[in-house]
């Protein structure tokens, strides 16, 4: 408890932050795509919609993935087709997009790269459990990798996470967004990782790695935005698409 | 999950926080290691169904499979018995160490996952056997995913958001349904 203690002076400012109007809450969604639930982020509003950063992982092979905001409105969303180069970039990230109501959604603050740093800094992770209702997990960085980790994966950090948290955020103590989940400490049974340049992670590293969440950096999702802006015009939902966020008939 | 036992518990020990506590801060303080660094395996429970769990160090209980199909019951092999017996592998393989070479094979002229005992190894210990028609590809990708990924699938019988695509381009105002009542998978 002594860590506790210590830090929640710290924390002060973000614990004494309602839960109604906190920005975190509010720009974290909730995804189901096909038999896949997991998270993700609102990071841009654009001609008429808005943009969502999750996992690919969570995304199944399906036309539309329904997304459910904070305050329970749903959204159809379509992933934003990306380029060969992204897509050989390899990077365990997916952009979506959904069609603008008169409701509004609030966008996530994007932390700048210089703003991010290799020291040990607090983060509050965000995200829907599977079970469960929206949670935030605080947890401290912990720079264990000087080169990232198959999937992209390169932001290490003790917030515990459960299954269903993927995509969600990775906030720094100022609400600004600086990564994505991806994975949770305490693989359920024991494997190899690999580098993204394919070599393989020693076993001390491996044991490491099992102790904390794996997330990417917010670098990587501003690279992702900065592509898909330039080579794609608002991305639209075709309205003979299967019309609803249901596998069953309705009414 | 953010019990309400573990925020009372952490707004108790952590008075400094003050009343608008809503945070887990005992998620800050370590966890002790298991120098194993893998859970165990059992059958159990899992949204009303037999389901393959995995018991972590930190004491999360975690479905790995849920078992619903009724495809092997004609053959003697039923959700309870394929949980109680495939769970029994997992846990032995883990304890073998074999598990982190999971692979597809054939096995009696079905296709099953299988551990190896190397790296691209050949198929050796039966851990189940797929049904008719299922991708092993596919299948073992998502048991693979299963390991660490913080995604969870959607049990097959959960309630699904209800929304008509016409509603959403014409939308006047946000949509909002009626809260769902998911249960899901993991």
């Amino acid at each position: 408890m002594a860590l506790g203690l210590a830090t929640a002076g710290a924390i002060g400012l973000l614990a004494t932050t309602p839960a109604v109007g906190n920005p975190r809450h509010q720009s974290t969604v909730r995804i189901r795509s096909g038999d896949q639930h997991g998270s993700g982020v609102i990071v841009k509003q654009s001609d008429g919609g808005y943009w969502v950063i999750t996992n690919s992982h969570v995304l199944s092979n399906v036309e539309l993935h329904c997304l459910e905001s904070s305050d329970k409105a749903v959204y159809p969303s379509v992933k934003v087709p990306l380029d060969n180069t992204l897509e050989k970039n390899n990077a365990d990230l997916a952009l979506l997009w959904f069609k603008a109501t008169v409701q509004q959604e609030h966008v996530a603050t994007l932390a700048e790269p210089e703003e991010t740093s290799d020291a040990i800094d607090l983060v509050i992770a965000t995200g829907y459990p599977a079970r469960g209702d929206y949670v935030e997990r605080p947890g401290l960085t912990v720079p264990l990798l000087s080169e990232a980790l198959e999937g992209g994966y390169d932001l290490t950090y003790t917030s515990d996470i459960d299954k269903g948290m993927s995509g969600g955020g990775v906030f720094d103590s100022h609400d600004r967004l600086v990564g994505i989940n991806a994975t949770h400490q305490e693989p359920l049974w024991r494997t190899s990782r690999q580098y993204k340049s394919g070599h393989q992670v020693s076993e001390t590293m491996n044991q490491k790695l099992d102790q904390v969440a794996i997330g990417l950096d917010i670098q990587q999702v501003l690279e992702l935005l900065k592509s898909a802006e330039q080579q794609i015009e608002a991305p639209m939902i075709n309205e003979n698409t299967d019309n609803n966020c249901s596998s069953a008939s309705e009414e | 999950m953010n019990t309400p036992q573990k925020r009372f518990a952490s707004v108790a020990a952590c008075s400094l926080m003050g009343a608008g506590a809503f945070i887990g801060i005992d998620s800050l303080v370590p966890k002790p290691i298991n120098a194993a660094g893998a859970s165990s395996f059992y059958c159990g429970q899992a949204s009303g169904a037999p389901a393959t769990l995995a018991k972590t160090a930190s004491g999360k209980s975690v479905p790995v499979i849920r078992w619903t199909s009724s495809t092997f019951n004609s053959a003697g092999w039923d959700q309870g018995k394929r949980c109680q017996v495939v769970s029994a592998r997992f846990e032995q393989y883990r304890k073998q160490g074999t598990l982190q070479y999971l692979t597809t094979g054939r096995m009696n002229g079905q296709a099953v996952i299988c551990t190896a005992t190397s790296k691209g190894g050949a198929c050796e210990g039966l851990l189940y056997t797929l049904k008719p028609g299922q991708n092993p590809t596919k299948t073992l990708a998502d048991l693979l995913d299963v390991r660490t990924k913080a995604k969870g699938p959607l049990n097959e019988t959960t309630t699904r958001l209800y929304l008509k695509m016409s509603d959403v381009i014409n939308a006047k105002s946000g949509i909002t349904p009626s809260p769902a009542t998911t249960e899901a998978l993991w």
